[in-house]
């Protein structure tokens, strides 16, 4: 795995550098735009950090110019801009995803693996989330070891939210997801299924948590 | 109000102290010499009048075979008859010896009578002021002259001067009052401009958001105007003084992010690593909290800049679905309140609701709001998300320790925080942020205290559309699967 750091804070980038290494990806660090573009078009990146404010030349402009030389590398752009207009600017000019400064280093870690897993097309088959682990690619499910007889919608909701742990998925988009569109479904369907799966995941270490009004939670108990 | 008031009155005061002394002095000399001038007008009327029965009487005067005669004629004395009933007198004396009339008249002879011409004296008749005319007639074969005297008491011509007089200072009277009536008038008239310029300026006080642009100088008076000028460069200055402090706070919050960003890295790399002796790792961990704090901080104020920006940013136009903002914000709490203990619902009383202004700027709002009922609210308490399409309002209610009746206009100012709250985290901006992007949208913020009786409840009050365009209210639909958020929320 090959990341490139393109930022023009000495200091900033020695972190994040040692970041990734301590990761194990191979870093490359430039600090102004000139080099970056011509470091990337002759390595592959698996990914890109871009820091806006570059020395000699904005850091938009080098994400153009990646673009138009049909440069399709996953770029995740740093800045200390936060304006709503130059966050849509950054997407609109092709960025993949954008951080601002400061930023938690657990979070500029998870993105960029995030989009180097996008970039390499294959999301890892196997969810895990405490001792559940899903196979998306097989179905089979394991809670502490045990195999989880589990119908097929109880298996969609659970791997909706084992996808999405720790963060509230709306009913309304998980009934999609279990659904489907032309289903004629009771309204209280998707309760009925998710009181069964409840059942069927106590004793584990991860629960279900109905957040009133707004969806489900999948967390570790 | 009062020393307004004053203020006003001293105006006129000082316009009427300075009008009305010289006014009193012209009133006064025009009301002497108007006297006067009246006083020898019915004299000189009332003595020609006098003087004419006198040569009525005089011209009669002959001799007639050795004696003095004299025709009075009745007309003589006719011409002095008024409805003052003046009495009238005379007498005729020839070398000092009483011809005719009453003797009493005669003591009242001019010494040296002068001859062919009338003479006018005052004196006293039966204790009675009175007006005599004399003449010295010379009558042929009569070596002195005769004395003719006819007098008349002064009632008439005293009555006469005194109604004169009296229609006078009646005169003077209305023009004084008149010109004081005038006076007042003409203050309240030049100062209405004033008056106006005072609501103005008031009515921008009371404004959310102070404006700065100069008072108009159209409607302002002349004399006024190197004042309200004056002013409205004094307001220019403010303005620009504001904007600078604002660019400051922005851009210094701006360029503390990347250096924070540098601390911020390296203290967690530290702490990941793992070595180094225990102390070493607490100090970590106070020196990665004050840094996330100071990050909070710096966002916050950043945040508050914007949110101060003077309106007409293309980010204040647009609509927002104040279901979905509100809700949105509530997932991403709902994580943070359940690691708190706190149980956290969202109610809604339509699916979708349509209100005039910028989701992100809502969203940051409700997010504050919730911000501050997670790090406040009860662990293990309540926390209700509500949207009220009827009222326009979105509500974030806790079941916390509640903020007291007497601080919930303070808790709105910047960096005011509760003294219970001084060594928890917060920036205490959150408030002043939520009422400023309030403020861009038109929205009223306020603190209540919800219906259980303890803990707060935010209320976040949208100006609703006009009610022609309630189609941007969606009614709950039980039977579609989309809405099945809403049906848990009842």
């Amino acid at each position: 795995m090959r990341l490139l750091i393109v930022e023009d804070d000495a200091a900033l980038a020695r972190g994040i550098l040692k970041v990734f290494r301590a990761e194990g990806l191979a870093v490359d660090h430039v600090s102004d735009g000139e080099e970056a573009l011509e470091i990337i078009q002759m390595e592959p990146y698996n990914a890109v950090v871009l820091d806006l404010g570059l020395p000699d030349m904005d850091g938009l402009t080098v994400l153009k110019q990646i673009r138009r030389a049909n440069i399709s590398v996953p770029v995740l752009i740093l800045t200390a801009r936060d304006a709503t207009a130059d966050r849509i600017n950054g997407l609109n000019q092709g960025a993949d995803d954008y951080l601002c400064k400061p930023f938690a280093i657990e979070e500029l870690e998870a993105r960029v693996r995030a989009l180097i897993r996008r970039g390499l097309g294959n999301p890892d088959p196997l969810l895990k989330l405490g001792t559940l682990e899903l196979d998306r690619a097989t179905g089979a499910c394991y809670l502490a070891g045990r195999l989880l007889e589990l119908t097929p919608r109880e298996r969609a909701v659970l791997e909706t939210l084992a996808a999405r742990a720790h963060s509230v998925v709306p009913k309304a988009r998980l009934s999609a997801e279990v659904f489907g569109y032309d289903d004629a479904v009771a309204p209280n369907a998707l309760e009925v299924h998710m009181g069964r799966l409840r059942r069927k995941l106590e004793g584990g270490d991860i629960e279900i948590i109905t957040v009133r009004g707004l969806g489900y939670l999948l967390r570790l108990a | 109000m009062s020393p307004r008031k004053a203020r006003k009155l001293s105006l006129k005061r000082r316009l009427l102290l300075t009008l009305l002394p010289p006014l009193c002095c012209i009133l006064l000399a025009l009301g002497l010499s108007g006297a006067w001038l009246v006083k020898r007008i019915v004299e000189d009327a009332s003595d020609r009048v006098l003087s004419g029965s006198l040569q009525a009487v005089s011209e009669t005067l002959e001799m007639q075979e050795g004696y003095l005669t004299m025709d009075l004629p009745p007309s003589a004395l006719g011409m002095l008859e008024n409805p003052d009933r003046d009495a009238i007198y005379y007498s005729v004396t020839y070398r000092g010896k009483l011809i005719t009339g009453y003797p009493e008249l005669a003591v009242h002879q001019p010494v040296q009578p002068r001859i062919e011409g009338i003479r006018f004296s005052n004196s006293v008749f039966h204790g009675e002021p009175i007006r005599i005319a004399s003449e010295a007639r010379l009558v042929p074969q009569l070596d002195a002259p005769v004395i003719v005297q006819v007098a008349e008491t002064v009632k008439n011509r005293t009555a006469l001067v005194q109604r004169m007089l009296i229609a006078l200072a009646i005169g003077e009277t209305i023009l004084l009052v008149t010109v004081i009536g005038l006076v007042m008038l003409a203050v309240d008239w030049g100062l209405r401009p004033l008056a106006l310029l005072r609501r103005e300026v008031e009515a921008r006080n009371d404004e959310a958001e102070i404006d700065f642009a100069p008072l108009p100088l159209s409607s302002v008076p002349q004399e006024v105007l190197p004042f309200v000028s004056a002013f409205n460069t004094l307001l220019d200055h403010v303005d620009r003084s504001f904007q600078t402090l604002r660019r400051f706070t922005s851009d210094a919050s701006h360029q503390l992010r990347v250096p924070l960003a540098v601390v911020r890295a390296h203290v967690e790399l530290l702490r990941r690593d793992g070595h180094g002796s225990p102390e070493m790792r607490d100090a970590l961990t106070d020196i990665h909290q004050a840094v996330r704090a100071l990050q909070h901080l710096i966002v916050q104020l950043i945040s508050l800049a914007k949110a101060e920006r003077p309106n007409g940013d293309e980010a204040d136009a647009g609509s927002f679905d104040a279901v979905e903002c509100t809700a949105a914000a509530a997932r991403t709490y709902a994580v943070r309140a359940l690691e708190k203990g706190m149980e956290l619902s969202f109610e809604a009383d339509c699916e979708m609701l349509m209100l005039a202004g910028n989701a992100i700027f809502v969203g940051e709002m409700i997010g504050n709001l919730l911000d501050n009922a997670v790090l406040y609210g009860n662990a293990g308490g309540q926390i209700v998300v509500r949207v009220d399409s009827r009222a326009g309002t979105v509500e974030v209610e806790d079941d916390g320790p509640g903020i007291p009746e007497g601080a919930r206009e303070r808790v709105f100012e910047r960096f005011y925080r509760l003294p219970r709250n001084g060594d928890r985290e917060g920036s205490g901006l959150g408030l002043s942020i939520v009422r400023a992007l309030g403020r861009r949208m038109g929205a009223t913020v306020s603190l209540e205290t919800p219906a259980g009786g303890h803990g707060v409840k935010a209320v976040v009050r949208f100006p609703l559309p006009p009610s022609g365009s309630a189609a941007a209210r969606l009614a709950p639909a039980p039977q579609k699967l989309g809405a099945d958020e809403a049906v848990q929320a009842r």
